[in-house]
């Protein structure tokens, strides 16, 4: 189940909810154990076995954290977090099968495991507890990656009033309009070109098409990101921000550091640090860099293209490290302008899983004679006029204005009409499209 | 308790029960008149966030190595080759530098072949349009163009402005006309799409006493589309095609089958042509431009 749906949005929250603020204060976490399950394997409906495969995992990791505990951890902490690293990549690179969420509860269970061991926190002893931090819907499908000792606390204890249940409703709100009014339109334009075939596309159209899908990328996982932290401050969960204006960034580096931040927080935390970090001299520093871009890129996708943007990803930061950065700092309209070109390009690495495709893809945008056929010689008119103005839209929401803005505005009641207006034409949108088995896209 | 959060909790919670009961009354609705669409459908969005639910911009996995070479030719649909990248790009451009030896004889007997003809159709007409290299003939297509909106669209004819589906029928007579329409409608209680189809037909008829119209199947959906859908499946589309088959009275309505040339062994749209399920790579309208001058 999708956050922006109408099944998630008119019965699955509300139901929810209700039963959630009406249930007494202790049996709260079962409510939300058995909501967060429910949610689960209602996602899962075609593959039931992916709910056990999570319960699998969920009682494992409880296991293991208790063991490190008891054990002082030698033989059970290799052991636990090479049972995690086991199956995320047997499921997900030799198997090919992904159970939703499963890089992210994995990753969070490692980093229990390895909190535990280091003794940052004690084992959680309450079975409950535990499958509540692995489980809790908001952050199960796509994050944040919360790190257990930043949320153990709140498991057990945690307050809300209606104050903070609505400040929640408007951030889930925004959250749902930038997915669906800006993600969802914009995604339409890749769409069309992958339907149509690179081979058959204009250059313009290719880099057209490229921005947009930087756009759709950005406003689905913004707005996703927004959507988690909305529902986790209506159940009284303060969750990590995740996105913070990565596009407004000059370097890779700081990009890295503004997109996925728990993402970027985790690897630190659990592969870069334990491998020495910067502490160890240069050559040492490389190589960890190396490992965690490797690590990074492989984690996004079980496709050679997402290793080869992981080592692109390091080739750039190390180029930065070693000096660019401080120049992009400095002159910070160059900086816009060098994260203007490779952030789309770097997108166009992650976008095409076929090495064939990754090939074509790039000929177009750099002009090689490699169109095939017939060309549609106003393709750039035709698209630019039906995706310009989402276009635009999307670039003005890029830059921070349009948040200045919002900051004056959230406490007045035109704000709350706006916030109303958001979420009618998101719902708008949602039901639009839902007739179209190809979202947004009729035949 | 601000006065904001008061404000805001009653108008939301307004527009949340307004919004409710709309849709709540479409589905019933929907569910009574048989329509099989409803409010709830899978939703297959979702690009960055979750790595797993990722990368369904491109639903249908491309085939990695294998690509068909595309060689327009006579009655036989086009075939796959296994090459490597490189015997392939090679052999791409011998086949386009091949096409375009025989480009300017081919050109001007395409052009003209087409060049009293209207064409009338859904997105897949307005690939035809957009890639099939056709300059002369009318187009009357729109996305989601369906039997049903046929009459109520306005269609922009380069040099003539809007016209609406009458007009262009007034405008010319053609000498043939070519119609495809039918995935729209799917959905839709078949008996009225039938209906509606034939009476559209009549129209057609009407007020074109000369053309020879061609009633075009509908283009097929890939196999992992169709098992996946209750809707757009070939199964529905071929009960449509069959309609449409039985309306062509073969004296002056004729039916037209492109499915054979774009078909896999199973009688779903081949992988190897498309990439979205519904339609076929821009590259490929030109052999079903080519094929459907060979038809005549």
């Amino acid at each position: 189940m999708v956050f922006s749906s109408i099944e998630f949005i008119f019965v699955f929250m509300p139901i929810f909810l209700c039963i959630y603020y009406l249930t007494p204060e202790r049996f709260r976490n079962v409510c939300l154990l058995l909501g967060s399950l429910l949610f689960y394997g209602i996602g899962s409906a075609e593959k039931p076995e992916y709910i056990l495969f999570f319960m699998a995992s969920l009682m494992l990791n409880y296991l293991f954290g208790i063991l490190i505990d008891k054990s002082h951890g030698k033989l059970w902490f290799p052991l636990g977090v090479a049972t995690n690293v086991l199956y995320l990549v047997v499921c997900k690179y030799f198997l090919r099968v992904l159970p939703i969420g499963i890089s992210f509860y994995t990753f969070q269970a490692i980093s229990y495991l390895c909190d535990v061991h280091r003794k940052k926190c004690r084992a959680e002893s309450s079975f409950l507890h535990y499958g509540v931090y692995l489980s809790m819907f908001p952050q199960l499908v796509a994050g944040p990656i919360v790190q257990f000792r930043d949320i153990c606390h709140q498991i057990h204890k945690r307050t809300y009033n209606f104050h903070s249940i609505l400040n929640g409703l408007r951030v889930f709100i925004l959250g749902l309009g930038s997915k669906v009014i800006l993600a969802n339109r914009v995604g339409g334009l890749w769409s069309q070109l992958t339907a149509i075939g690179y081979e058959s596309i204009s250059t313009p159209l290719a880099w057209l098409g490229l921005f947009a899908y930087s756009f759709q990328i950005y406003f689905d996982f913004l707005g996703y990101s927004l959507m988690a932290i909305g529902l986790g401050s209506m159940l009284g969960f303060d969750l990590p921000v995740n996105f913070d204006n990565p596009y407004l960034s000059t370097s890779m580096t700081e990009f890295w550091r503004r997109w996925h931040i728990t993402l970027g927080s985790w690897f630190r935390e659990y592969v870069y640090i334990p491998l020495g970090g910067n502490q160890k001299g240069k050559l040492i520093t490389y190589r960890n860099l190396f490992v965690v871009w490797l690590l990074t890129g492989i984690w996004h996708g079980a496709s050679y293209n997402f290793v080869l943007w992981g080592l692109l990803l390091f080739v750039v930061i190390t180029v930065e490290r070693a000096g660019l950065k401080q120049f992009l700092d400095r002159y910070r309209i160059l900086g816009h302008l060098y994260m203007l070109f490779l952030i789309p390009l770097s997108w166009a690495v992650f976008a095409n899983t076929d090495w064939n495709q990754l090939q074509l893809f790039f000929g177009r945008l750099f002009g090689a004679d490699n169109m095939v056929g017939y060309g549609f010689q106003g393709d750039f008119v035709k698209y630019g006029q039906e995706y310009g103005v989402y276009l635009l839209l999307c670039l003005l929401f890029v830059v921070k204005l349009p948040q200045k803005i919002w900051a004056k505005l959230q406490d007045t009641g035109l704000g709350q009409i706006v916030l109303v207006g958001i979420f009618a034409g998101s719902v708008y949108f949602l039901y639009k499209g839902i007739n179209n088995p190809f979202l947004y896209y009729q035949f | 308790m601000k006065k904001r959060d008061l404000l805001f909790a009653k108008w939301f919670l307004s527009c949340f029960v307004l919004c409710a009961f709309i849709l709540g009354v479409r589905y019933v609705k929907d569910y009574l008149e048989n329509m099989d669409k409803t409010v709830f459908a899978k939703s297959t969005e979702q690009v960055y966030s979750s790595p797993e639910e990722g990368k369904q911009i491109n639903v249908i996995e491309k085939q990695p190595e294998t690509q068909s070479s595309a060689e327009p030719s006579e009655e036989a649909p086009i075939k796959q080759s296994e090459q490597s990248t490189e015997e392939q790009e090679s052999q791409a451009q011998d086949t386009v530098s091949k096409e375009q030896e025989d480009a300017p004889k081919e050109e001007t007997g395409r052009q003209e072949f087409f060049a009293n003809a209207l064409f009338i159709g859904d997105s897949r007409t307005v690939g035809l349009m957009e890639y099939g290299n056709i300059e002369n003939a009318t187009f009357f297509a729109s996305s989601g163009m369906s039997v049903f909106s046929l009459n109520k669209k306005t269609v922009t004819v380069p040099g003539e402005g809007k016209l609406s589906f009458e007009e262009i029928l007034e405008r010319k007579q053609y000498d043939t006309i070519y119609l495809m329409l039918g995935i729209n409608e799917l959905g839709y209680r078949f008996e009225r799409v039938e209906a509606q189809y034939n009476e559209i037909l009549e129209q057609i008829k009407g007020a074109q006493g000369e053309a020879k119209i061609y009633l075009c199947a509908n283009l097929h959906v890939t196999k992992e589309q169709s098992e996946k859908d209750c809707i757009f499946n070939n199964k529905n589309i071929n009960r449509v095609n069959q309609m449409i088959e039985a309306s062509a009275d073969n004296e002056r309505t004729y039916y037209l089958d492109v499915n054979v040339l774009f078909d896999d062994e199973e009688g779903n749209l081949s992988t190897d042509y498309s990439s979205d399920s519904f339609h076929v790579l821009g590259r490929y309208y030109t052999n079903w431009v080519d094929w459907i001058r060979q038809q005549d």
